[in-house]
C-alpha cells in the first residue's frame, strides 16, 4: 500500500532512532478512525494471500504459546493434558490420525491411547514431536505437560497413600 | 512495554516500548531486546487470535523505514502491522 498520508508530527529522539525506545505517534480521533479503516483494508488483502503452510505454522505457534502460558501458571488444569494438546496438534494438521501416526512412526492405536490419556507417553515421543514441528514446540514442553499431570497425582492421590502405607513399617516421630 | 488489545480487530497494538538503561546505546549488555519485546506482543496475539494474530503500531514518519526494515512490517495506511507469513517469520527468527 502506498503511503499517501501527511507526515506524522512528533520529535524523534536519539533513543528512538537507535531502536531502543518506541513511543506511538499521537493521532486525533478522526485520524485514528481513518487509520484503523486503512489497516483493516490492508489486512483483508494480505489475509486473502495467506497460504496453508503459513496458516499451519501460525497454529503451531498458537499451540506453543498456549502450552507456555499454561506451564508458566503453576496451577494444575485437568483439561490441559498432554493428550489434549496432542489432539489439538493433530487436528491443526488437517490429516487423518493414521497418517500422522505414520509420519512419526508410531502405531495408530498408541496415538489414540495417548490422545485419550490411557497411556503415559514414552520419552522418545516428545523428541519426535519436536522434530515433526520443526522445533516450534520443543520436546521439553511436551515432557513438562506429562510432569505437571504426574506432579498433581503425586501431590493429591489419597488412594496410593493408603496402599503404600502398609509397606512403611516405621515412621519418624518428631520430638517436640 | 505498553500494549492495547483490540479484540474487535483481532490485533494487539504496541503503544510504547523501552529497553532498560543497561540495554540501550553502544554499550548495551543485551542486543535485540526491542525485537524480543515486539515478538512478545506477537506471541500474545498468536495465543489469543490464532491464525488472525496481528500486531500494529503507529510510528513517527522518520521511523517507518526502520520498523519496516528491521521487523519486516507492512504498510497499513498510517499504521504498520505484522501478520501472517511476516509475523510467523519474525517469531521464528527470535524464538527458534
Amino acid at each position: 500500500m502506498k503511503m499517501k498520508n501527511r507526515k506524522i508530527s512528533g520529535k524523534v529522539t536519539a533513543e528512538e532512532l537507535a531502536g531502543d525506545v518506541f513511543a506511538a505517534a499521537t493521532l486525533t480521533p478522526t485520524q485514528q478512525k481513518e487509520a484503523d479503516r486503512h489497516l483493516a483494508e490492508a489486512r483483508k488483502k494480505s489475509k486473502e494471500n495467506m497460504t496453508e503452510e503459513v496458516r499451519g505454522g501460525l497454529m503451531q505457534f498458537h499451540i506453543r504459546f498456549r502450552i507456555e502460558e499454561y506451564l508458566a501458571n503453576n496451577e494444575y488444569d485437568p483439561k490441559m493434558t498432554f493428550g489434549y494438546f496432542l489432539k489439538e496438534y493433530v487436528s491443526l494438521l488437517n490429516i487423518k490420525r493414521k497418517e500422522f501416526a505414520g509420519q512419526i512412526s508410531i502405531d495408530e492405536t498408541l496415538l489414540s491411547q495417548l490422545i485419550n490419556g490411557h497411556r503415559v507417553p514414552p520419552d522418545y515421543l516428545a523428541i519426535r514431536l519436536e522434530i515433526h514441528s520443526n522445533n516450534v514446540i520443543p520436546a521439553n514442553y511436551w515432557y513438562k505437560l506429562v510432569e505437571r499431570e504426574k506432579e498433581h497425582f503425586i501431590k493429591t492421590d489419597k488412594e496410593i497413600r493408603r496402599k503404600e502405607k502398609r509397606y512403611v513399617h516405621t515412621m519418624l516421630r518428631a520430638n517436640l | 512495554m505498553g500494549i492495547v488489545d483490540h479484540p474487535g480487530d483481532r490485533r494487539i497494538e504496541v503503544k510504547l516500548l523501552a529497553c532498560s538503561l543497561d540495554n540501550k546505546g553502544k554499550n548495551k549488555i543485551y542486543d535485540r531486546v526491542a525485537g524480543c519485546l515486539i515478538v512478545f506482543a506477537c506471541s500474545l496475539s498468536s495465543d489469543k487470535y490464532e491464525v488472525d494474530a496481528c500486531i500494529s503500531l503507529i510510528p513517527k514518519t522518520e521511523l517507518i523505514k526502520h520498523y519496516m526494515r528491521k521487523y519486516h512490517m507492512a504498510y497499513g495506511g498510517r499504521q504498520l502491522y505484522l501478520e501472517g507469513a511476516k509475523l510467523f517469520g519474525l517469531i521464528k527468527e527470535y524464538i527458534i
